[in-house]
């Protein structure tokens, strides 16, 4: 599950998963409402997305900009065909349709950057610029 | 007298000036420009705590600043400015933003609101067509995607490339635009592939969120030679145009956060927030960040360059060549930036993050919401002394989107623009509902703080008469 939590001039999206790959992906059904708008349709177009990082926030938060740049780059994301993780490292392959995106994020930021395991639950929060 | 507000502790210095002491890993204090009113505002959300933190960065020099629009933001706070000085203070590619120069645009029309008068919606529309919102769009204006050596060039030189190569925009606009569009130790090598390719196709464009060209009128004229100067009259037509470097900025900050914070234990640094990653101004992270920056802050330049032209056109094809022949640039002036700048004898880099500069004599533009006024001030010397010559960037958000969502609807604010004789343009009624006047603070107090705060005075008061929105 996730929610959009109060943020005076940005974005703030909480995430809440039963894994640590639950939360991307959950992240991935986030940036896709928020960036289409409209229901979930066919893509057609495929993207496979690598990514590393420093540590599994900071990928997190490349995950989501990744998407936001796909989105702008007219692609938007329509379903999360695989998702792997390894270690702070990410493959990914994304089903797209292109389409103007009607929202825009200019990125994901560090900005009280979270991704933490609480019991059997992981949590997750990331603050975008938009 | 003391205040506390979310537990940050707060004294008042003078009647416009409040304090956060240095305390804990503060190396500076924190210092807030705003009233009690304004104040009360700036409370209820993190600035001040962002504030404090914006204190604890190697280097910072006298006390982190925030101006009385200032909300909560990444990292820095939207309002914030901070100096460091070199060469062991930081560079904080968060302290400029994602949206490298954002930043805006006043050109001033050779007639009246009168003259323009029924027209207005024809204009607007016209503008809406010349000026794409998104990637590309459909405008007509929109400069094709460029090539290798033109980007170079673009990075290079910023607007006088688009005039020398493309015969887009003059010389005088050139020379009206702060550091006429061209900060000195741009390199386009220093900004990445994947940032050039977001930006190749984006120049031209507007973007989206609180992005905007607005036709206003000069309701108000507080200076009359400071206004004659500028090239106002009462009742004048103008465009105020707001945007930035667009993805190629948001590329390039995004880039060295990264490699900033990934680099952060070996300098010795410690931070409060990972989004004020930074780095030493002459380390090899520093001065590429730097060059980088520059390179984005003239893509900026000439992206507001290649909108202005779009608005020419636009004006052009509904009001004729004449006018749009007429149509001068006033000024053109950056709000999120890091610039080296020499203050009492030091150089100094200052991060204007959603502040401008305002330097004495120079024009600076304050844009409110749709509904309500912008403003043009003057820069003064009490700037240059109290605030590394800075003042605001805007009325500054109170409420979050989704407050605002939740208060109104885009269709419901349309019709009350439309009632105030505002002509609005908006590709999403979401978007426009988030813009609304209800979610900004009270422009009229925030540009009465900073005057009375002495960091610039009141030029002219411009009314909005309509809007395309991005």
């Amino acid at each position: 599950m996730h929610r959009w939590a109060e943020h005076t001039g940005e974005l703030q999206l909480e995430i809440e998963a039963d894994s640590e790959a639950g939360v991307f992906a959950e992240g991935f059904r986030a940036m896709r409402d928020l960036l289409d708008g409209e229901a979930p349709a066919a893509g057609g177009t495929m993207r496979d997305v690598a990514l590393a990082a420093r540590d599994a926030g900071a990928l997190l938060a490349d995950w989501l900009g990744e998407l936001a740049v796909l989105a702008e780059q007219g692609l938007l994301p329509q379903r999360l065909a695989s998702l792997e993780l390894r270690g702070s490292k990410l493959y990914a392959t994304v089903e797209c349709r292109l389409a103007e995106a009607p929202h825009l994020v200019k990125a994901a930021t560090y900005h009280r950057l979270l991704l933490q395991q609480d019991g059997e639950r992981w949590r997750a929060r990331v603050v975008l610029d938009v | 007298m003391l205040a506390r507000s979310n537990g940050t502790e707060l004294r008042r210095l003078d009647e416009t000036q409040w304090e956060i002491p240095r305390q804990g890993r503060m190396r500076v204090p924190a210092r807030v420009f705003a009233d009690e009113e304004l104040l009360d505002a700036i409370r209820v959300d993190q600035s001040l705590e962002q504030l404090a933190n914006v204190a604890t960065l190697p280097g910072i020099v006298e006390a982190s600043l925030a101006m009385p629009d200032v909300h909560q933001g990444y990292g820095f706070p939207v309002g914030g400015v901070a100096a460091t000085e070199p060469p062991a203070g930081v560079i904080s590619p968060g302290g400029v933003g994602y949206d490298i120069n954002c930043g805006v645009r006043l050109l001033a029309l050779p007639l009246t609101a009168a003259e323009l008068g029924a027209r207005t919606e024809r204009l607007v529309a016209a503008l809406s067509r010349e000026i794409p919102t998104g990637r590309r769009g459909s405008g007509a204006s929109a400069v094709p995607s460029l090539g290798e050596q033109e980007l170079d060039a673009v990075l290079s030189e910023g607007p006088r490339a688009l005039v020398a190569r493309r015969g887009i925009g003059t010389e005088a606009d050139v020379e009206r635009t702060e550091s006429r569009g061209m900060l000195e130790g741009a390199d386009p090598s220093a900004v990445s592939q994947r940032a050039r390719e977001r930006g190749r196709d984006q120049l031209g464009t507007m973007g989206s969120g609180n992005h905007f060209v607005e036709l206003q009128r000069v309701e108000d004229i507080f200076d009359s030679r400071a206004a004659a100067g500028f090239g106002l009259v009462p009742e004048q037509v103008t465009a105020l145009i707001h945007s930035g470097s667009r993805g190629l900025g948001h590329q390039v900050c995004s880039d060295f956060v990264k490699r900033m914070d990934a680099k952060l234990a070996g300098y010795g640094i410690d931070l409060p927030d990972r989004q004020l990653s930074c780095a030493p101004i002459d380390s090899a992270d520093g001065r590429a960040y730097l060059a980088a920056m520059a390179a984005a802050a003239n893509f900026a330049w000439a992206n507001r360059h290649a909108i202005a032209h779009g608005v020419r056109t636009a004006i052009g094809g509904v009001l004729g060549a004449e006018v749009a022949a007429g149509t001068a640039q006033l000024y053109d002036v950056a709000h999120n930036i890091a610039k080296l700048e020499t203050h009492a004898g030091r150089v100094l880099c200052v991060h204007r993050k959603g502040a401008t500069r305002a330097f004495p004599g120079q024009p600076v533009f304050i844009p409110g919401s749709m509904g309500t006024a912008s403003y043009v001030l003057a820069g003064t010397d009490g700037a240059m002394e109290r605030s590394f010559g800075t003042v605001c960037h805007g009325a500054g958000r109170r409420l979050s989107r989704a407050a605002a969502r939740r208060l109104i609807t885009g269709a419901e604010l349309r019709k009350q623009l439309e009632a105030r004789g505002v002509v609005v343009r908006c590709p999403s009624n979401r978007g426009l509902a988030e813009e609304a006047p209800l979610a900004y603070k009270e422009v009229d107090r925030v540009v009465e703080v900073v005057e009375r705060a002495g960091l610039a005075v009141r030029v002219a008061r411009l009314r909005p008469i309509g809007v395309v929105k991005g």
